[in-house]
Order: structure tokens, then C-alpha cells, then sequence
């Protein structure tokens, strides 16, 4: 009866937790973010000159008695922009942290982040606990380094360079920028892109254990059919697709990769 | 500099004795470089006259003779041996080489510059040695990473190469561009420099998929010097267990190979 209780509770004040968000934004069109410690964020790029910063769980109420007051967090760091993020900027780059003393898992808050289409994204996460980093329609070049995060590129060009311990790299390029590498590696995790029929690149791909599957018609270089396969310790195949264009380098130690046509 | 020189600036300001001023001016009168190195000064000294003189509210100099006392009063407390001189003329000379160096790094940069982000290099068999140097000092990471594969796919790599992945494997603030340099010196392994180089970056602490991916290529290339790092790395607290394990799957492969 109890839990059920509780449950109607939860329900009913669920809402407002939901609904409570507040914003803050910076005027800049240009450079690199980055993001150095928020646990649960969304990246969006929009046709526009201002970073948008949003807190989704910022709850108004539960902060009456902290009104006025800024918050600090054991960095030194002060909540500069309302919304518990320090956000610093410092030349060409704005670095932003979340400002929170909270390291149990699922209590930091969820924020999404509006930028600027063309702006190049950082974005590193190290703890124990990762949500999935979701990023969408963004040129500038992207970097993430990551342990357990998850992570989900859709309508993105590249360059790009990603690293993940743990997770799964799953991309969606609308077209491939030509102008520099996109650099993908994960340990643990799979690696899935999807890109367009036309695109022309160099695929320098490096397996311990896992398989390549792809729909595209791939032209694999370094032909050694006489070598037996499962006597190599790292299986590496240089291919190309379209007659060969910017460097794809695709690493995994335990999982396949993936490659299809978009 | 020669003593002469450093007397110019004097010398064009008039503040040398007659009797130097006279050996100093009869010195330009006979060199050439003397006088170009007069009429540069002379330029630039110029061009400092002419910038408009500010003059500090009488709160600001109050607030800086008292900064300059507390300031003296603390030096003299710690060194009391040792004098500080001001001297403005020496000041001068500074500020006349900082422009100096600034213009010179203004030309080098633009060059450095052109070089680099021209986008007629498609293909990256295409690079030179230079052009793929200097790109490993470009801002971004993906062009960095670009510049180890060139260096990766050159077939006349030398010294200077191997030397500058070994660099940028120990060095770049990047992970994911260590990872790439860590990845292309596999093809150099035979190189006894990129053995130690691998195995120095496996004592220091670094991002734990540079760490996995250096243990993989010791042990590929059945490197025995490996066994005692790995060992530590096995037992030590300060790795992630995958990464011990990785250690551990090294060790074995050596032991046993």
C-alpha cells in the first residue's frame, strides 16, 4: 500500500519536475566547446548565433532558499550562468563543468545543449556512470573522449575524432566532410556508421576480434588471402570506396563494425 | 649585440658624452650594417615617441607608489642583499626586440599558415615531411591526426618522423591523437628508438586505451623488455581492470611466445 502510494505520488508531482527547465545563453557563433563534466547531455545544432544552454531537471521551487546565492563546487568553480553550470570562455573556446558536489549516480541533472551549426564540439567524461551523449546536426569538427558513455551521432559531416571504453559508437552522416579524418575507436563497444552511396574515402580499419559487415561496395586493398585469418592478432584491412577520399580510421578489440549505405 | 650598438639607442637620444658621441657617430659613418641597424632603431624609436603619452589619474600612481612600496619593502625584507634596479633605457631595449620578435613571428606564422590549410592537398600521399610536421601543431585534432597518418603511410619515413610520432604519443594534449601516434609506430616497432619510446609510455600515466594499445604492440612484436611493466601494471591499483587484463593477456603471450 505503501509503494503505491508513493508511486501515485511520484506520478502525480512527476510533471513538474518534467516541465521545470531553465536556460542560459552565450553569443557565439564560433570556435570549439567544451564540455568537460556534465553526465546526461544533448547537443544540437540549429541556424543560429548563440549557445543555448538548457537545464531539463531544474526545479525552481527546491531552490527558493538558494535565490541570490550562487553555488560552488569543490573545483572552486562557481555556478556563473544560474542553471548550475560554470560556464568559462577564453579566447576561442568556452569550456563549460557542471556544478555539482552530487557523485551518486542518476543525480546529476540532464541539460541540453543548442549550438551554433558550424561550432567544434569537445566533449570528455571519465566517471563510472555514463548516459548516452546524443549529438545532432553539427559540422564543426566533433571530439569525444569517453569511458562508458554511449554514444549517438546523427546528421553530422565530420572531421570527427571519438574514443569510448565502454560504448557503442553509432554515427549518421548526412555527407562526408573531405577536408579531415574521421578517427572512431571503442574497446568494448561496437562501431556503426551509416553513410551516403557516393562517398569517397580510405578506410583504414583495425579488428582484434570482431567482423566488418557493410552494404557498400567496399574495395579492400591489402589482399592476403593466402594468411590465415584466424591466426592474426589484429586483423587490418585498408579499403577504399569511390576511388578513395578522406581517411576513415575505424579501431575496435571486441566488437564489429559496421558500415552501411544511408 | 657589440657595445656600439648598445650605445645607439643612447646615441640617438643624446645622452652620451661628447667624446662618444663622436666615436659612435665616425663607427656609423664607416659601417653599413651600423647604419642600417641606426636607421631600424631609429624607426622604431620614432614610432614609440609618437604614441600618445597617458598619464595615470593621481589615484592610480597613489595606488601605485603604495603596490611599489609594499612591493620594495617585502624584497628588501627576503633578499636583503640584493639591489633592484630600474633602469627605463634598459626597458627601451626590451620593448625594441619584443617588437622585433613579434613582427619576425608575424611573417613566420603567416607562412607556417599558408602552408598548411591550403586545400589543394586532397590526398595524403601528397604531403611533404615539412608540411606533415607542421601540421601536427595545428589546433585541430582531426588535422593532427591526419598528419600521423601521412606520417604512417610515408615510405621514406626518417628519424625525424619516427622522432615526431614518438613526440606526439607522449606529448598531445589529445587523447585520440596519442592513440593514433601510439598506432602508427607499430609500423616503426623494428626502430630500437620506438621500442624504448613504447616502453618509457608504458611507465607514465596516460589515457588507458594508449596504455592497452602500446601493451599490444610490445607484445606482437615479443618485446621481453616489456615483462616488467606489464607485471606492475598487473598488480597495480591505479589501472582499470581492463587494463590489467590486458597486461595480464601480454604477460602470458611473452612468457609463452
Amino acid at each position: 500500500m505503501r509503494q503505491n502510494l508513493l508511486t501515485i505520488a511520484l506520478l502525480t508531482f512527476l510533471p513538474f519536475f518534467i516541465t521545470a527547465q531553465s536556460q542560459y545563453e552565450l553569443n557565439k557563433s564560433t570556435g570549439t566547446l567544451k564540455i568537460l563534466s556534465l553526465s546526461d547531455v544533448s547537443i544540437e545544432g540549429y541556424d543560429g548565433n548563440k549557445i543555448i544552454f538548457i537545464n531539463v531537471d531544474r526545479d525552481e521551487e527546491e531552490n527558493n532558499r538558494a535565490k541570490g546565492l550562487k553555488a560552488y563546487n569543490v573545483g572552486g568553480l562557481q555556478d556563473n550562468s544560474g542553471i548550475g553550470l560554470s560556464v568559462i570562455e577564453d579566447g576561442n573556446s568556452i569550456s563549460v563543468r557542471e556544478i555539482s558536489n552530487d557523485d551518486c549516480c542518476g543525480c546529476q541533472d540532464e541539460f541540453t545543449i543548442r549550438v551554433p551549426k558550424n561550432m567544434n564540439i569537445l566533449y570528455e567524461h571519465s566517471d563510472n556512470a555514463g548516459e548516452d551523449i546524443n549529438i545532432s546536426n553539427v559540422q564543426g569538427e566533433i571530439e569525444l573522449n569517453v569511458t562508458h558513455n554511449d554514444v549517438f551521432l546523427t546528421n553530422v559531416t565530420g572531421p570527427m575524432s571519438i574514443k569510448s571504453v565502454h560504448g557503442n559508437v553509432e554515427v549518421v552522416f548526412t555527407e562526408v566532410s573531405q577536408s579531415n579524418p574521421v578517427t572512431i575507436a571503442s574497446v568494448y563497444g561496437y562501431i556503426d556508421i551509416a553513410i551516403p552511396n557516393s562517398t569517397k574515402a580510405n578506410m583504414n580499419i583495425t579488428m582484434n576480434n570482431g567482423s566488418l559487415y557493410s552494404d557498400l561496395n567496399i574495395n579492400v586493398v591489402t589482399k592476403n588471402i593466402n594468411k590465415n585469418a584466424q591466426e592474426e592478432d589484429t586483423k587490418k584491412i585498408d579499403a577504399n570506396l569511390n576511388g578513395g577520399g578522406v581517411a576513415f580510421n575505424l579501431n575496435t578489440r571486441y566488437e564489429d563494425i559496421y558500415i552501411r549505405a544511408k | 649585440m657589440n657595445e656600439l650598438s648598445t650605445q645607439l639607442i643612447d646615441y640617438i637620444d643624446k645622452n652620451l658624452s661628447a667624446e662618444e658621441h663622436n666615436k659612435v657617430e665616425e663607427a656609423i659613418a664607416h659601417s653599413a650594417s651600423l647604419q642600417e641597424e641606426y636607421k631600424q632603431l631609429k624607426h622604431v624609436m620614432g614610432l614609440m615617441a609618437e604614441e600618445p603619452l597617458c598619464i595615470p589619474s593621481d589615484s592610480l600612481r597613489n595606488r601605485f607608489d603604495q603596490m611599489l612600496e609594499k612591493e620594495s619593502d617585502a624584497i628588501q625584507k627576503t633578499e636583503q642583499n640584493k639591489t633592484v634596479r630600474f633602469n627605463p633605457r634598459s626597458l627601451l631595449k626590451f620593448a625594441a626586440a619584443a617588437l622585433v620578435l613579434l613582427v619576425a613571428g608575424y611573417f613566420v606564422g603567416q607562412n607556417l599558415g599558408t602552408a598548411t590549410s591550403d586545400p589543394t592537398y586532397a590526398e595524403e600521399g601528397q604531403f611533404t615531411e615539412a608540411q606533415m610536421l607542421a601540421m601536427l601543431d595545428e589546433p585541430s585534432t582531426s588535422q593532427r591526426i591526419k598528419a600521423v597518418n601521412i606520417g604512417y603511410t610515408m615510405n621514406n619515413a626518417d628519424d625525424r618522423i619516427v622522432e615526431a610520432l614518438i613526440e606526439t604519443m607522449h606529448t598531445d594534449e589529445s587523447s585520440n591523437v596519442r592513440l593514433a601516434a601510439a598506432n602508427a609506430l607499430n609500423k616503426f616497432s623494428s626502430n630500437e628508438k620506438v621500442v624504448d619510446a613504447l616502453l618509457h609510455a608504458l611507465e607514465t600515466p596516460d589515457d588507458p586505451m594508449v596504455t592497452i594499445t602500446i601493451i599490444n604492440i610490445l607484445a606482437s612484436i615479443n618485446e621481453k623488455k616489456a615483462l616488467e611493466p606489464l607485471e606492475k601494471i598487473a598488480k597495480s591499483n591505479s589501472h582499470l581492470n581492463f587494463v590489467k587484463d590486458e597486461a595480464e593477456v601480454g604477460i602470458f603471450k611473452l612468457k609463452t611466445i
